[in-house]
């Protein structure tokens, strides 16, 4: 491999367009079809910061979407699956990145959500029962994105976020789990949409997350981790929300980004070296963005969607939040 | 999608390579369909488990069929007699402890053993036994941890043996930051209604991190848990505050005779002289313009500490 000092932007794309055949022969494609909405997600929001959203075919895109609903109102992975948390964001991210909210039952999806929140504020993932902050973070930013955070309990569910809170500032899966830089972005993330960032120790979490960077310039989810690019998403965006993105060498960190593309293939890789994939695709493009690469356009943090798409949905304020800060 | 070395290859292998894939991928799509119609045909015999364990045994994040398999496993418990149930949810445990072989972080993997212990009573000292074996194998496994706590609770461990749990792990290796963190979960827990059990508590802690951060000063782990153990003596005992300042302020200086550039004990010095208010502005501003050489990452959050100090009214 070449010398990766500049982004790739045409590999990407062709990269991230190559995506769309329906790869049947593949292994990893199989093993991966049950989180396809995902990756249409990832492959559309790289696009879309790229300047090239509509690289993607949008009929086609739009209605991959749609087959994915299923009659509670949630949507799975792929056209074949259970109704999910992880998938209904997704799906809702790509419609409005076409503009195509519209097109979906919106009531039935956003009730479909709401109905998944519990008695101590946290949602359940689908009907199963799985708790986690992730699922706090899909719901919320679903329901932000469909106008209808009016139909949770939002203090509770910023209650058992901040019940997520641990000693070091930052946020874990349930409860009394440790700090986690992509469970962190979700509690982070609720937060920042539901307008209470000030309810926590911002200068405690500011410090851990400037932590994760290693000499290398590269960022890690947790302490005596490894770097990966994914965390220049969810450690960068934490950052940005909470006004700290200078607390981090940012040109260190857009070089080692950069290293982690293939210039044969096109895309990024976790760690320099590796192989690809649209997830660090996405989030090694998104980071780019928040560092001020130019030529991608500015993505708003608390969605990881583009300043652009959701200034254009021109979103309701949140139910406000009554939560006093406690004294930690 | 993580840690996958990428490995050039000549023609043949890759020819060979894309071969045996292809035959990968039928193998697992003609298995996933079988099991898909069988759910879409609501069978949910003993037979269908199966199908659903050989699918899941090659791809364990596929949700909706560890979904299907749960109905199955209702199906048939509704249909069997107290005996047989036993049976069919140790099988199931069995089967997981198999999966978690291959699949230790899977969250939906440890969804489904901790479904199977909200449906069905089992022994959770004998899952404390596997947590405590997984956990030799990567002590660092937070899904493992979370699943700990789950069992713990249900099997009404004490803080005590599980603070103990974390003790073993961390003199085997100091530099454990889940151990730590799980003890900043169980001390104040333990202690909540004796607080003066907690001050002589966090006292020992104190003792205890110096010997983690002597074994490797450079390691964060210590580091961050010594600055909340400072914050929980400000919290819980403010008489002893100041006492307790001035011994880590001296046991960082202990280090810094031995480790001059130890950034993190200067760090912590600065932290600890901005908590007490009371410090020599000029030597504090040095301490943080040295930690802007040794660790230039982080020169902009050293700078807002600068800015504390020259807006601190003395």
């Amino acid at each position: 491999m070449a010398a990766t000092d500049q982004l790739l932007r045409d590999k990407h794309r062709s990269y991230i367009v190559a995506l769309q055949e329906e790869k049947l022969d593949s292994f990893e494609y199989w093993m991966t079809e049950h989180l396809r909405v995902n990756g249409v997600y990832w492959g559309l929001t790289a696009l879309e910061v790229l300047g090239h959203l509509n690289d993607l075919d949008r009929t086609k895109t739009i209605a991959f979407v749609k087959s994915c609903q299923r009659e509670e109102g949630g949507f799975g992975g792929n056209a074949n699956h259970d109704p999910h948390l992880l998938y209904s964001l997704s799906a809702l991210q790509i419609l409005a990145m076409f503009d195509a909210l519209g097109e979906i039952d919106q009531q039935k999806t956003a009730q479909w959500i709401a109905s998944l929140q519990n008695e101590d504020g946290s949602f359940n993932g689908d009907k199963w029962g799985e708790v986690d902050t992730r699922f706090s973070y899909c719901a919320i930013s679903a329901l932000s994105l469909l106008n209808r955070l009016d139909l949770i309990d939002v203090n509770k569910a910023v209650e058992f976020i901040l019940k997520c809170q641990n000693f070091d500032g930052a946020f874990g899966v349930i409860p009394d789990a440790e700090s986690h830089a992509g469970q962190t972005f979700c509690c982070v993330g609720a937060l920042a949409i539901l307008n209470c960032l000030d309810l926590i120790d911002r200068d405690l979490l500011g410090w851990w997350l400037a932590e994760r960077q290693l000499k290398d310039g590269g960022l890690n989810g947790r302490p005596e981790k490894l770097a990966d690019v994914c965390y220049s998403w969810w450690v960068l965006s934490c950052l940005d929300l909470l006004g700290k993105l200078e607390w981090i060498d940012s040109d260190k960190l857009k070089k080692w980004i950069l290293k982690c593309q293939d210039d044969e293939t096109g895309g990024f890789a976790d760690k320099p070296g590796n192989m690809v994939d649209v997830y660090h695709t996405c989030f090694g493009i998104t980071g780019l963005s928040l560092l001020g690469e130019p030529n991608l356009k500015p993505v708003n943090a608390k969605y990881c969607m583009t300043h652009e798409t959701i200034d254009r949905l021109k979103l309701n304020p949140p139910p406000a939040v009554t939560l006093q800060k406690t004294k930690l | 999608m993580h840690g996958r070395l990428k490995v050039k290859t000549t023609e043949e292998k890759q020819r060979e390579k894309r071969e045996q894939d292809k035959k990968r991928a039928l193998e697992y799509s003609t298995l996933s369909k079988k099991v898909f119609d069988l759910r879409a045909a609501k069978d949910f015999s003993a037979d269908a488990l199966k199908a659903t364990g050989m699918l899941l045994s090659v791809n364990a994040d596929c949700y909706t069929i560890w979904g299907y398999r749960r109905e199955i496993l209702l199906s048939l418990k509704s249909q069997k007699a107290p005996e047989e149930i036993k049976d069919l949810f140790a099988a199931e445990l069995k089967f997981l402890e198999g999966i978690l072989q291959h699949w230790p972080k899977s969250y939906w993997v440890w969804f489904q053993r901790q479904w199977v212990a909200e449906h069905h009573e089992i022994d959770f000292a004998h899952e404390l036994v596997l947590c405590s074996l997984m956990h030799k194998a990567d002590s660092r496994n937070f899904h493992c941890w979370n699943y700990r706590r789950f069992a713990a609770a249900k099997a009404k461990a004490t803080a005590e043996s599980e603070l103990a749990i974390t003790m073993s792990l961390i003199e085997n290796d100091p530099s454990n930051y889940s151990a730590w963190h799980y003890r900043s979960i169980l001390l104040p827990r333990k202690f909540s209604d004796a607080p003066d059990e907690l001050s002589a508590a966090i006292s020992e802690e104190f003792d205890l991190i110096k010997q983690a951060i002597w074994t490797d000063p450079s390691d964060q782990s210590a580091w961050l848990y010594h600055h909340w153990l400072v914050g929980v003596r400000k919290r819980t005992d403010k008489a002893q505050l100041m006492e307790t300042i001035e011994q880590e302020l001296g046991s960082c200086d202990e280090l810094l005779a031995e480790e001059p550039n130890s950034r993190w004990a200067i760090l912590t010095k600065a932290l600890l002289n901005l908590e007490k208010g009371d410090f020599d502005s000029d030597a504090l501003s040095s301490d943080l313009k040295k930690l802007q050489e040794l660790d230039p990452l982080h020169k902009n959050y050293y700078e807002s500490l600068l800015h504390r100090v020259n807006h601190t009214a003395v």
